[in-house]
């Protein structure tokens, strides 16, 4: 028997898929950041982490 | 010059003992360096710092006809300290790292046991896997490039890598690669979701030859001498032969391609070079490249491409000279001249450079170095690139001035009315 979504639950899927979309684009970074800064010890502060510009580690 | 991504990633795979040479990928990665380097296009700036072991950050500045475009890169990696800073940092690097040139192999080497990379504390196994993460935002626009390696054992990873960006079909693209290097045999498997694409790829390591080089003569007939006793590394080369096969489910279209390389690594007086021959018979087309470093700061490399069904052909040439303060051209003189050797016994007075300990640089009681003449350009590499189906000349100039690397190119056509087709300077600090 073949397996038939209702057009409602397409659409479901369809804006949870864009939505994951639009959070793994603006989210991954943060991500990284978020892990550079929370694995780290000592923990550095989060300019050292965010800029290129900044000082690197002593 | 390469991006601070691909030194990121040199420097995770030179911690973990990862060869990327037995990537089929990576097979004619010799001559590719000198052949098909890459020129800056417009003035480019990356500014790159090491916060810590384990994190990095990376920002990009470019400027191309009057359009300013950017991006900001951040690097996790797992376990800490990791990144190699001395592999990084743009002051104190070695250029042949930094920069693209003659690629020398490393020896298809078994990899570590995975013993020695567990860790334990109070009857608990407490190492982490491997792994590196990898995002970069390009701005404007708001496109995500990301990647995620993980190394489930020193032979296994997985390499996931994908593209987020709206204006392209679904809004993105991923590829995955499960990747098995044993050091004798490299092998993927490759998914992308463009085309639904599935591949394969390996390459295998035959058993490599080693023996001492030869002395040059002068030496030779100095008795007591031999290529083991001045430690002279093994002169070694291998066999490689590999191939490639995909397949894209959405557009029904097939591929296939093999592969073959003949390397010898360098010692101190061998001539590292590299050969290899790859052929697509889907395409008909085949290419034999040459790549041979013809002493410490020259090299040269040349490829013939040829295409089985359009009679197609085309002769590149690539050259590359080093200037540099690398004692590594001392270590030639040495050698050249070592029959003076002899000579210390009659008078030490003529025993000038060529005993090993005035290799060293002589350093007066300010910490001054004497022997070298002051430069404020210490490294440098100029490329030139030829080819018989474009009638045009590429140049690249890269070179460390202080802490900043500079690259300088430009396409110039041999047509008098075309003259400069690119030109481009990319400047990099990495703190």
């Amino acid at each position: 028997m073949a397996f038939h979504l209702s057009e409602e639950s397409k659409e479901r899927i369809l804006k949870f898929y864009d939505i994951s979309q639009v959070a793994f684009r603006f989210g991954f970074v943060p991500l990284i950041i978020f892990l550079g800064w929370s694995q780290t010890y000592p923990r550095p502060s989060l300019i050292r982490l965010l800029s290129p510009l900044a000082m690197t580690r002593s | 010059m390469r991006s601070y991504l691909e030194h990121i990633l040199g420097s995770f795979y030179a911690a973990t003992g990862w060869n990327v040479d037995n990537h089929y990928a990576n097979l004619t990665a010799s001559s590719r360096d000198l052949l098909d380097f890459e020129l800056p296009s417009g003035f480019i700036l990356n500014v790159s710092s090491l916060p810590t072991g384990s994190s990095a950050s990376s920002g990009t500045l470019k400027n191309l006809g009057g359009v300013v475009d950017g991006a900001i890169s951040y690097f996790y990696s797992s376990p800490q300290n990791i990144l190699l800073e001395n592999k990084l940092r743009s002051e104190s690097v070695d250029l042949t790292d930094f920069l693209c040139g003659y690629h020398q192999l490393h020896l298809p080497e078994p990899a570590e046991d995975p013993v020695y990379r567990e860790m334990w504390r109070g009857g608990r196994r407490v190492d982490s896997k491997y792994s590196l993460l990898y995002g970069k935002l390009y701005l404007p626009g708001n496109t995500l490039e990301s990647m995620l390696i993980r190394q489930f054992t020193p032979t296994d990873q997985i390499v996931v890598s994908a593209v987020s960006d709206k204006r392209i079909q679904n809004g993105g693209a991923l590829m995955a690669q499960l990747q098995h290097n044993s050091g004798r045999w490299c092998s993927e498997m490759i998914y992308s979701s463009h085309e639904a694409l599935l591949g394969f790829r390996g390459l295998y390591n035959f058993s490599v030859d080693s023996h001492l080089p030869e002395l040059p003569s002068g030496i030779a007939s100095i008795p007591g001498l031999s290529a083991s006793s001045l430690l002279f590394q093994p002169q070694q080369s291998w066999f490689s032969a590999g191939g490639e096969i995909y397949y894209g489910a959405l557009n029904k279209a097939a591929g296939v391609s093999i592969g073959l390389r003949y390397a010898t690594t360098s010692s101190l007086v061998g001539t590292p070079t590299t050969t290899t021959f790859t052929l697509n018979p889907v395409m008909g087309q085949m290419s034999v490249a040459y790549a041979v470093q013809a002493s410490t700061s020259t090299s040269f490399a040349s490829r013939f491409d040829f295409n089985a069904f359009s009679y197609e052909s085309n002769l590149t040439l690539g050259f590359e000279l080093w200037k540099n303060k690398n004692s590594r051209d001392e270590i030639d003189d040495f050698i050249v001249s070592a029959p003076a050797i002899t000579d210390r016994s009659g008078d030490q007075s003529e025993a000038k450079t060529e005993t090993p300990e005035t290799l060293q640089p002589e350093v007066t009681a300010e910490g001054a170095d004497t022997t070298q003449p002051i430069s404020m350009i210490d490294d440098s590499v100029w490329k030139i690139r030829v080819a018989t189906d474009s009638p045009s000349v590429r140049l690249l100039w890269e070179g460390r001035i202080k802490a900043f690397l500079f690259s300088v190119g430009a396409d110039i056509s041999l047509h008098r009315d075309q003259g400069m087709k690119t030109f481009g300077l990319e400047l990099q600090y990495a703190a």
